[in-house]
């Protein structure tokens, strides 16, 4: 890297620690350290609210999954403004009225200390386990990209975001947030037109536009159902709308973002402007994905991205072969980018004919492309076979190697740690805070001194940064990051979820039905998703046994094989519908049979 | 819980005079970006 780009780099990502910690050098109370003094207004909650979902892994692997996916991915959250206004309206009213320090807390109070303990329970494992992968994603991909060593990339990611975290709590992490979230706006619009300026002069923005449509990467809104397809208009609007819910009014890393605010009304403008601007703030980095692929059908690009494993090719006795398939690679990048020219000159002159032809002599070449990256990717695994041969999560820092000037490398490696840093900070802070407010000072140590819960407060920080780092050190590479996130919060945002539910609007069900309603539902999200990941090897199991058996047993095989089938089929996003809905049901059953229960004791 | 909760009368959005007004405008407009959206799909496919 070029010394300026290490000059912006490190002047930025210093600057902003310093500015965070100076800022908040008289923390001194528990409620400071864990409310931040709540004086924050509008536009840092916002911006507070946006840093802490828009994780590093969101500016690594989204350009990268619309180069590979188009833009669909965006339909994901189109449920997100509607999940703010129902949490304007419902929650923050409460939450503020109950002046509570963790979103748990409400829980004892509407139902009893199990429900609050379970709850909290469950924010822990689902967030411990996602900061480690906050911390984890953006370091491999920058530790093979950048050649640095993954240990130090890990310890780069976590060791300052522990430092400021610890050093000025809750406030702290919003000020950065402040910055960072700046920072990294004002990157990406740059980095988009810095994209559209080195796209060729002939094809222009407009010819850009006309390529990436005719090869069918801007089709943003798909109004078609399927449960198996993770994202169309349907699945964004209904169960991102749950999705966002849950994680925006249940998750302390959220909701202790905007329990910051000066006043009700500075939280819930906060929450607004996330609900206006998340929607295009995702176009644009979707948008920069889109560009980079149009790029790419006028600059030969890597035949894979991953450097790392490329690396590893070249110095194996595979080495023959894989030159072999990369000239082949070449000559057919050749090929295609004379018939996307020859596609574009038709749609600009209106020949449909020739379009049509040309646009399937593209996709044809696209195919032979991806036949020629599928034996590299099988020549990678013959090399290594625990190599990860999906390169998605590189197409962007690839790229912004390769072609981006002087400074703004180093801008965008600032963006890259902004964001990582400014997630990581918000989870560290949450978890401590529910680990001390709803485990540690209301079950295990009370009416202790405040300067107590401060120290432990600022302990309980270290321990779940430590954690972290340990995941993140520990963790293996999933499919897709981005993914591999959304995932795991999906399988307990749904129970979490159906307890506020329950909470908000089922006023006769106490605390031990909802208590029970959520163990049963979260072990049925969990066998869900066993059967979503397992489903082949089931049906293989049970087609095993279906072959050896007759009569009535043969059509019970027959009918759990047609079960697997159904719900393995059913995408991670739908687990917050039936997480919530199974709690919200259960409950009811559970209420019910008690008032039975009841009324024949008491006849 | 929610019947116990009495809004805040000073508790006034900055802009749009009432918060239902404001959220109207929220929900309108994220209706009108995925309407954009949609016609920007048909337009490039």
């Amino acid at each position: 890297m070029h010394p300026l780009d290490w000059t912006i780099l490190l002047l930025t990502l210093f600057s902003i620690v310093a500015y965070g910690v100076w800022k908040t050098r008289h923390i001194n109370t528990t409620q400071g350290y864990l409310q931040g003094d709540r004086d924050l207004p509008w536009w840092t909650i916002g911006l507070s609210v946006m840093a802490t979902q828009a994780s590093a892994i969101t500016f690594l692997s989204t350009p990268g999954q619309a180069y590979n996916d188009g833009m669909r991915f965006l339909q994901f959250y189109f449920g997100l403004p509607i999940a703010m206004v129902v949490l304007c309206v419902f929650a923050l009213p409460l939450y503020y009225k109950l002046n509570v320090y963790t979103a748990y807390e409400f829980l004892e109070r509407r139902f009893d200390l199990r429900a609050r303990s379970l709850t909290a329970i469950l924010f822990l494992i689902q967030r411990g386990l996602a900061a480690g992968l906050t911390i984890y994603a953006p370091s491999i991909v920058l530790s093979e990209i950048m050649g640095w060593s993954l240990d130090i990339t890990i310890l780069l990611m976590g060791i300052f975001v522990i430092f400021y975290t610890v050093s000025g709590g809750t406030k702290a992490v919003s000020v950065t947030q402040l910055h960072q979230m700046t920072i990294i706006l004002i990157g990406m619009a740059v980095a988009v037109g810095i994209i559209i300026f080195r796209i060729p002069k002939d094809i222009g923005f407009n010819g850009a536009m006309d390529i990436a449509g005719q090869l069918g990467k801007l089709k943003v809104v798909d109004t078609d159902f399927s449960w198996n397809n993770r994202y169309n208009i349907w699945s964004g609007l209904i169960a991102g709308t749950f999705l966002f819910l849950s994680y925006f009014g249940a998750d302390q890393s959220q909701v202790q973002r905007y329990l910051s605010g000066k006043s009700l009304a500075q939280s819930r403008m906060g929450l607004l402007f996330n609900g206006i601007f998340k929607v295009p703030m995702q176009f644009m980095i979707l948008f920069a994905g889109i560009l980079v692929f149009v790029f790419y059908q006028f600059n030969q690009p890597p035949v894979h991205f991953n450097k790392a494993n490329v690396l590893q090719l070249e110095q194996s006795s595979y080495n023959g072969e894989y030159q072999q398939l990369t000239t082949q690679y070449d000559s057919v990048f050749q090929l295609k980018q004379t018939a996307v020219r020859n596609m574009l000159a038709a749609e600009r002159s209106n020949d449909e004919a020739l379009r049509d032809t040309s646009r399937a002599q593209v996709q044809g070449l696209q195919q032979s492309s991806a036949s020629i990256q599928a034996k590299v990717d099988a020549l990678i695994l013959k090399v290594d076979e625990k190599a990860v041969v999906e390169d998605t999560d590189y197409v962007f820092l690839s790229f912004i190697m390769g072609y981006m000037p002087i400074g703004m490398i180093g801008l965008l490696l600032a963006i890259i740690f902004s964001a990582a840093w400014s997630s990581t900070a918000s989870e560290l802070s949450a978890l401590a805070t529910t680990t001390v407010v709803d485990i540690y000072r209301r079950s295990l140590n009370q009416n202790k001194s405040d300067r107590h819960y401060l120290i432990t407060s600022r302990l309980f920080t270290v321990m779940w940064g430590a954690l972290a780092l340990f995941f993140a050190y520990t963790a293996s590479l999933f499919e897709n990051l981005i993914q591999a996130v959304n995932v795991i919060g999906s399988l307990f945002y749904g129970t979490i979820l159906g307890i506020f539910f329950v909470a908000f609007f089922m006023k006769r069900i106490g605390g031990r039905a909802v208590f029970y309603a959520a163990l049963i539902a979260e072990a049925a999200v969990l066998f869900m998703f066993f059967l979503y990941e397992y489903k082949e090897e089931i049906i293989e199991f049970l087609g095993g046994f279906a072959k050896d058996s007759n009569g009535w047993m043969a059509d019970s095989y027959a009918l759990a094989i047609r079960g697997v089938e159904i719900i393995g089929n059913v995408s991670y996003l739908w687990y917050n519908i039936f997480g919530c809905l199974l709690v919200m049901g259960i409950a009811w059953v559970i209420e019910q049979v008690k008032g039975e229960e009841r009324l024949k004791e008491k006849g | 819980m929610l019947e116990n909760y009495i809004p805040d009368e000073d508790d006034k959005p900055p802009i749009a005079g009432t918060w239902n007004r404001l959220y109207a405008f929220v929900l309108l407009l994220h209706v009108a970006i995925i309407a954009a959206l949609y016609f920007f799909t048909k337009v490039h496919s």
